[in-house]
C-alpha cells in the first residue's frame, strides 16, 4: 500500500448552524504526506472542519481544495478520502476482512484482487489472524485497527481520523500512537488527525493547529507551538506553563505577576500583556541566592522529576519542575527557596 | 440472592396466576375440546374441518390475506419509515404522532369511514361519476380488495413504527463511513441501511402477519361472502352452528400458526441483538 498524499486547502471557510457560527475564516495549508493534527477543545468546531472537508457538511462560504482543485460541489464518495471515526463504524454484518474490501467492493475491483489488497492491509495492522471474525468478536484497539485498515486499503490520498483513539485506555492508545504514525509513514498519505490530547498532537503530528471557536489560533510543528505559543489560550492549551500578567513596562524593565521588576533582555515582552514561561525552565535553588524569593506551596513525586508549586511574594503560583537524582529528598512544603529563570525563555503572548 | 428470587416470584405471582386462569387454562380447553368429545379423545373434528372443503378454502384465504396483507404493508411501510428516520428529531415526533392519531379511534369507526367511502353511493363512485370515467357505480364495498385496504390501514402504522425503530437502531456513522469509502447513497442504503435492519423490519412483519390472522370486524364489515376469514368462520361455528368442536380445532389450526411465527420472532429477535450487543460471543 502506498499513496501519493495530496495538499489540502481550506480557504476562509464558515459554517454556521443557525446563528451559531462553527467555523470562522477557517484557513489551513496543509502538505502533500504532511501528519497535521487539529487540537481543540470539545465543541471548537473540528469535527465540523473533517465533515465539510470529507463532504458530511455544506459549507455556508469558502473553499475547500484537494490538489489545488476545488471540491465542495463533489459528494463524498467521489472526494477518495478514508476517515476512521472514534465510534471504529465497522459495519457490525460484515467480518473483518469483508469490512476492508467495502471500499474496494463500492470501487469495482475484482473479487479477487479486492482480497489480496485486504489481507495485505490486515497484515500491516498485524491482525491476519482475525481475518474471518465478526466486528462484535474484537476488542477495542483491534476494531479501531480494522477501522485503519479499512480506510486506508484503497489507498486514498488523504485520511481523516476524527479522535480515534478516544474510546481507548491509556496505555493502548499510546502503543496505537506509535502504530498510527508508523503506518502513515509506509503509506505516505495526507494525515489530518483530530483530538483534544495536546499530548497525542505534539507526539503525532508534523505540524498542528490549535482551534478555538472555530477558528485557527496558530498552526506549526510542535516544538514552535511548545517554545513559542503566541496567545495565552496557545501557551496554556499545549503543555504545562505559567502564565505571568504584565503589569508594567518600562524601556529596559518589566513588571511582572510573580517575578517582580524583570530587567535584561525584556524588549520584547514590552508590547505583550502576558508573557509565559515553562515549568521546566524554572531553577529552584536550595538556599537564597536566587532572584526571586517564593515559599513551596505543594510537592508532586514522579520518580524522574519532582513538580513544585511555588508560592511567589506577591502569592502567585508558579510551577516548576525539577529533574532529580537517585537519593534526592523532595523538599518539604513551606520551605523558603528562591528561583531563577533566564528572562529570554519567557514568551510573550497576546491577551 | 435468595431474597431477591423470592421477590421477584411474589412480584410476578399475580399476573402469572390471572394468566394462567384467564388465558393457559382457556387455551387448554379449546385445544382439548378440538380432540375431545367429552367422553373419549376423538378425530372426528379434525377429520370434519380438514375435509371440508369450506373451511380449507377459508384457511387457505386467510393465510393468503394476511401474507398479502403484510406484504403490502411492508412494502408501503418500510420506505416510509425511511423517510421519517432521516427527518429531524422534531419532525419525527410529530410525524409518529400523526401515524399514532387513527389508534386514537376505535376500529369499528374507522371501519365504518371506509363504508362510507368504497359505497355504492361512497364519496369514491361520486367522485368517479363526476369526472366521467364510470357511468354507474362501481362495487368496491363487501370485495376481498375493500378487505385488503381496511386492514392495511389498521395495520400500516404498527409496521411502520417497528421498521423505523430498526432503521433509527442503524448507527448513523455507519452511513458516513460507506459514504467516505465510497458508496453512493444508494448503495449504502443496500449495503449498510438495509441488512442492519432487515430483520427489524421482519419482526414488523411476522407481528403483522400474527395480527391479520385474527382479524374479525374488517372482514366482517367490509368483505362479502368471499372475503370471509377464518375468525368468521369461528364465529360462525360458535354462535349459529353451535360446532363448538370445530370452532375449537379451527382456533387450535390458528393458534399453531401463531406459535410458528413467535418462534421465526424469537430467531430473529435472538440473531438481531447478537449483532447489536455482541450477544453469545461475548
Ligand atoms: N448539526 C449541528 N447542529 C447544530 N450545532 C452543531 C451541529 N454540529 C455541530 N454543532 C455545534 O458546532 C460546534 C462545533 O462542533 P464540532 O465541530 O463537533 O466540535 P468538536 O469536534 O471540536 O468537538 C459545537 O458547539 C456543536 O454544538
Ligand atoms: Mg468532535
Amino acid at each position: 500500500m502506498s499513496s501519493t498524499g495530496a495538499t489540502i486547502d481550506f480557504r476562509s471557510v464558515r459554517k454556521t448552524y443557525g446563528k451559531f457560527v462553527a467555523l470562522e475564516s477557517f484557513s489551513m495549508h496543509v502538505k502533500r504526506g504532511e501528519f497535521m493534527t487539529l487540537l481543540g477543545a470539545s465543541g471548537s468546531g473540528k469535527t465540523t472542519a473533517l465533515n465539510a472537508l470529507a463532504g458530511f457538511t455544506e459549507i455556508d462560504s469558502g473553499e475547500i481544495l484537494i490538489d489545488g482543485v476545488p471540491i465542495t460541489r463533489l459528494p463524498t464518495e467521489k472526494r477518495d478520502i478514508g476517515m476512521v471515526f472514534q465510534s471504529y463504524s465497522l459495519f457490525p454484518h460484515r467480518n473483518v476482512i469483508r469490512n476492508i474490501s467495502f471500499p474496494l467492493e463500492m470501487r469495482g475491483v475484482p473479487r479477487a484482487e479486492a482480497r489480496r489488497r485486504s489481507e495485505k492491509a490486515l497484515q500491516m495492522v498485524r491482525l491476519d489472524a482475525l481475518a474471518n471474525r465478526m466486528p462484535h468478536e474484537l476488542s477495542g484497539g483491534q476494531k479501531q485497527r480494522v477501522a485503519f485498515a479499512r480506510a486506508v486499503v484503497f489507498e486514498p490520498r488523504v485520511l481523516l481520523m476524527d479522535e480515534p483513539l478516544g474510546a481507548l485506555d491509556l496505555k493502548l492508545r499510546e502503543t496505537l500512537q506509535l502504530e498510527i504514525k508508523d503506518y502513515q509513514r509506509q503509506i505516505g498519505c495526507t494525515v489530518i488527525y483530530v483530538t483534544h490530547d495536546q499530548g497525542e498532537a505534539l507526539t503525532l503530528s508534523d505540524r498542528l493547529a490549535v482551534m478555538d471557536k472555530g477558528q485557527v489560533l496558530q498552526i506549526g510543528p510542535p516544538e514552535e507551538l511548545y517554545d513559542k505559543p503566541q496567545s495565552r489560550f496557545v501557551a496554556e492549551f499545549v503543555g504545562a506553563n505559567n502564565i505571568l500578567k504584565v503589569e508594567g513596562a518600562e524601556p529596559g524593565s518589566v513588571m511582572l505577576e510573580g517575578l517582580g521588576r524583570v530587567s535584561g533582555h525584556v524588549a520584547h515582552l514590552i508590547a505583550a500583556s502576558f508573557a509565559s514561561i515553562r515549568p521546566e525552565l524554572i531553577q529552584i535553588r536550595r538556599e537564597a541566592s536566587g532572584a526571586h524569593r517564593a515559599t513551596l506551596a505543594e510537592a508532586v513525586f514522579f520518580g524522574n522529576s519532582v513538580r513544585y508549586v511555588l508560592r511567589a511574594a506577591d502569592g502567585k503560583e508558579i510551577s516548576a519542575i525539577e529533574p532529580r537524582r537517585p537519593g534526592q529528598d523532595v523538599l518539604p512544603l513551606g520551605t523558603p527557596i528562591s528561583f531563577d529563570l533566564n528572562v529570554a525563555d519567557l514568551v510573550a503572548l497576546k491577551g | 440472592m435468595k431474597l431477591r428470587w423470592t421477590k421477584t416470584t411474589l412480584l410476578l405471582a399475580p399476573a402469572t396466576v390471572l394468566a394462567a386462569l384467564l388465558f393457559v387454562y382457556p387455551v387448554f380447553g379449546v385445544l382439548k375440546l378440538s380432540v375431545h368429545d367429552g367422553t373419549a379423545f376423538t378425530t372426528d373434528a379434525l377429520r370434519q374441518v380438514y375435509n371440508s372443503q369450506l373451511s380449507i378454502i377459508v384457511l387457505q384465504r386467510t393465510f393468503v390475506t394476511a401474507a398479502t396483507v403484510t406484504g403490502i404493508c411492508l412494502v408501503m411501510g418500510y420506505p416510509m419509515a425511511y423517510f421519517m428516520a432521516g427527518l429531524s428529531p422534531r419532525k419525527r415526533v410529530l410525524a409518529t404522532y400523526l401515524i399514532l392519531l387513527p389508534f386514537w379511534i376505535s376500529i369499528l369507526v374507522r371501519t365504518y369511514t371506509w363504508i362510507i367511502l368504497l359505497g355504492r353511493e361512497g364519496i369514491l363512485n361520486k367522485a368517479l361519476a363526476a369526472l366521467g370515467l364510470t357511468a354507474e357505480p362501481v362495487q368496491l364495498l363487501y370485495t376481498p380488495m375493500a378487505v385488503h385496504i381496511g386492514m392495511v390501514q389498521i395495520l400500516l402504522p404498527i409496521v411502520i413504527l417497528t421498521c423505523l425503530t430498526s432503521i433509527l437502531d442503524v448507527e448513523r456513522d455507519l452511513v458516513k463511513a460507506a459514504r467516505s469509502l465510497g458508496a453512493s447513497p444508494r448503495q449504502a442504503f443496500w449495503k449498510v441501511v438495509f441488512p442492519l435492519s432487515v430483520s427489524g423490519a421482519a419482526t414488523g412483519g411476522i407481528i403483522c402477519f400474527i395480527l391479520c390472522l385474527g382479524f374479525y370486524v374488517t372482514p366482517t364489515l367490509l368483505g362479502g361472502r368471499t372475503s370471509t376469514l377464518i375468525a368468521n368462520l369461528i364465529d360462525l361455528q360458535v354462535h349459529k352452528t353451535l360446532k363448538w368442536d370445530l370452532a375449537a380445532v379451527m382456533a387450535s389450526t390458528l393458534l399453531a400458526a401463531t406459535f410458528s411465527c413467535l418462534l421465526a420472532y424469537w430467531a430473529l429477535t435472538r440473531k438481531r441483538s447478537e449483532f447489536a450487543t455482541g450477544g453469545l460471543a461475548r
